[in-house]
């Protein structure tokens, strides 16, 4: 827990919560997503790795589902949550010609505190919002016989989007989130071959939400 | 209420979360022995193990000057043989004042355990691996005891190891050329394939991605049954005082400097994979290890440093040793190279010195060469309290 804007983000819900005087309402969300995953890393480092090797994780698609909850008028507190994706990772470098490396799910909550503009009754409202990523790797397979570890993330994340109201109970919903996941990657096999990922997620979201 | 225990698991989650960040995986080899002694020690004997590095002298018989494998010798050891020249295990035993001769002597068939009687405890013998018998040069006369049987031959001898045996183990160079052998000629074969459109370039780098696997996973294997053996045959067996050494970078050495700079690196990553998991076999176990690799480098990168003006020419002349021996012995092997200053058969090389020069042949040391060595582990002995 290196950032220190974490902990306000956690405790900021609970005071809003203590202070809970407005109408309370609960939302829950289902829909789809895409994880249009741009990583970076630091580079395959390990014996017999030639200079330049690298890995690339793809893109996924999955269902989420959220559940949030009106603290205000304007403020919420969204749980985001999804069916862990699986990602397949390439090699790419010097060694682009073992192709598929490895495939790993990831389980990645969010918690977001949420902004909404214009009035409480409006149709069309535009969010923002700002919280913490945990994502957990999990399920992590590879096609060269080597165990591979994934270290847990925790950071910042944040998304915009919009709200549309069908009617008092049902509405659609969209939006584009951000989240800092970075990894530390240890591949053992017959070597020790190290990477720290920086996935730099883009989570596409859109669905349908009911209000209660 | 419902909420407020929703909202309290999420909490609870929350700080499950900065609890677990950053995680711990392990990386293979990372942690260091523990428990050695640190108290000086009053050795009776010199225990090592290993292959030719490490020799005394076993195959003397093959160099025998009158061809019936009796004394005098023309060599016997793997560096520049003379009446002064020694290996760093005979340092070693030499300044602690103790005696260290052959545990065995012979070739081609031909073998006397322990002859000279007292203090036999030097087994490497030239060739040997860690755990296979058919090292390299059996196939044409060569003992090889594999370190694994070198270990049971003490055991069957002494019963166990005492408190007051400096037991050095040094081995697995054996396993990294075998095992180079093996993806040298995997890998000529593929670039045949693939010059003459058997194959695609794909196919080819797939196929040396294979050949490079199969020849680390072999050094793995041998790496961890050599700990398994300082583990369960040494330590267990009553060892206090031992040293495990680990491999030096090969390509570093004539011969390695002979290769294409394209397989070089291959060579190296052989030594640094069989390190590794010797390092990982001996996690947390109570000994010390010396770092070779590192300890060659620095020869390696800085000759002067220890008084060596030259370590890429072997210092023994192959030419002269195929004189010497009537044609038989063609590759310059140090075994055969006598360097007595004004003898017939001395095969040093014009202008060479073996206390400057740092290689007898392709891969072993000279006289200095092996000085250097003992240099450094009797330095290291010291650092341990050992001394």
């Amino acid at each position: 827990m290196k950032n220190k804007l974490i902990p306000l983000l956690l405790a900021a819900p609970l005071v809003l919560w203590a202070q809970g005087a407005t109408a309370q309402v609960s939302t829950v969300k289902m829909g789809g997503a895409f994880i249009d995953v741009s990583s970076r890393t630091t580079g395959l480092v390990g014996i017999g790795v030639p200079s330049g090797s690298d890995i690339q994780v793809g893109d996924a698609s999955t269902l989420t589902f959220g559940y949030e909850h009106k603290l205000s008028p304007t403020l919420s507190i969204e749980l985001a949550a999804g069916i862990p994706p699986k990602h397949d990772t390439t090699a790419t470098g010097p060694i682009s010609f073992l192709h598929k490396v490895s495939s790993v799910k990831q389980f990645a909550p969010t918690l977001f505190l949420n902004y909404a503009f214009g009035s409480e009754g409006a149709a069309l409202r535009p969010f923002v919002g700002i919280g913490v990523n945990y994502t957990k790797f999990v399920d992590i397979k590879s096609e060269l016989g080597q165990k591979i570890e994934l270290s847990d993330s925790v950071g910042l994340a944040v998304q915009a989007g919009v709200n549309y109201a069908i009617d008092k109970q049902w509405g659609l919903y969209a939006a584009f989130a951000m989240a800092d996941v970075k990894s530390d990657m240890v591949a053992t096999a017959n070597t020790v071959q190290t990477t720290r990922i920086d996935f730099r997620p883009k989570v596409f979201s859109a669905g349908l939400s009911y209000k209660f | 209420m419902k909420r407020i225990i929703y909202w309290g698991s999420a909490l609870g989650l929350a700080a499950f979360l900065a609890a677990c960040g950053g995680g711990d995986a392990t990386l293979a080899g990372s942690v260091a022995p523990v428990g050695a002694p640190t108290t000086k020690a009053s050795f009776s004997a010199v225990v090592s193990f290993g292959d030719s590095l490490s020799d005394v002298g076993t195959y003397a018989p093959a160099t025998s000057m009158t061809g019936n494998g009796a004394a005098p010798y023309l060599g016997g050891k793997f560096t520049n043989n003379s009446a002064t020249s020694k290996v760093w295990v005979e340092n070693i035993a030499a300044s602690l004042g103790v005696a260290i001769t052959p545990a065995e002597m012979g070739f081609a068939g031909q073998s006397m355990p322990c002859p000279f009687v007292v203090n036999c405890t030097a087994y490497g013998q030239g060739g040997s691996r860690v755990t296979d018998p058919n090292g390299i040069g059996h196939s044409t006369g060569a003992l090889t005891v594999p370190m694994k049987t070198q270990i049971a031959n003490h055991l069957a001898r002494f019963s166990s190891f005492k408190a007051s045996d400096l037991i050095m183990v040094f081995g697995g160079a054996n396993d990294v050329f075998t095992q180079f052998g093996g993806f040298v000629a995997a890998a000529t074969q593929i670039q045949t394939d693939a010059a003459t459109g058997k194959i695609n370039a794909e196919q080819a780098n797939l196929a040396l991605f294979a050949a490079q696997s199969q020849a680390q996973s072999e050094m793995k294997k041998a790496a961890l049954e050599l700990a398994g053996y300082v583990r369960d045959q040494i330590l267990a067996k009553g060892g206090k005082y031992v040293v495990v050494i680990t491999l030096p970078d090969i390509a570093d050495t004539p011969f390695g400097n002979s290769l294409p700079a394209s397989v070089r690196p291959s060579l190296t990553d052989l030594s640094l994979v069989f390190n590794l998991w010797l390092r990982d076999g001996l996690s947390q176990q109570p000994l010390e290890i010396v770092d070779g690799f590192a300890m060659f480098k620095d020869l390696y990168a800085n000759p002067a440093k220890y008084g060596i003006t030259n370590n890429t020419v072997p210092a023994c002349d192959a030419t002269k040793i195929a004189a010497v021996t009537g044609g038989a012995v063609k590759d310059g092997s140090s075994l055969f190279c006598n360097s007595t200053a004004g003898a017939p058969f001395n095969a040093i090389r014009a202008g060479a010195d073996v206390n400057t020069w740092a290689f007898a042949d392709g891969v072993h040391p000279t006289t200095g060469g092996h000085k250097v060595i003992s240099n450094a582990i009797a330095a290291q002995l010291k650092i341990f309290g050992w001394q």
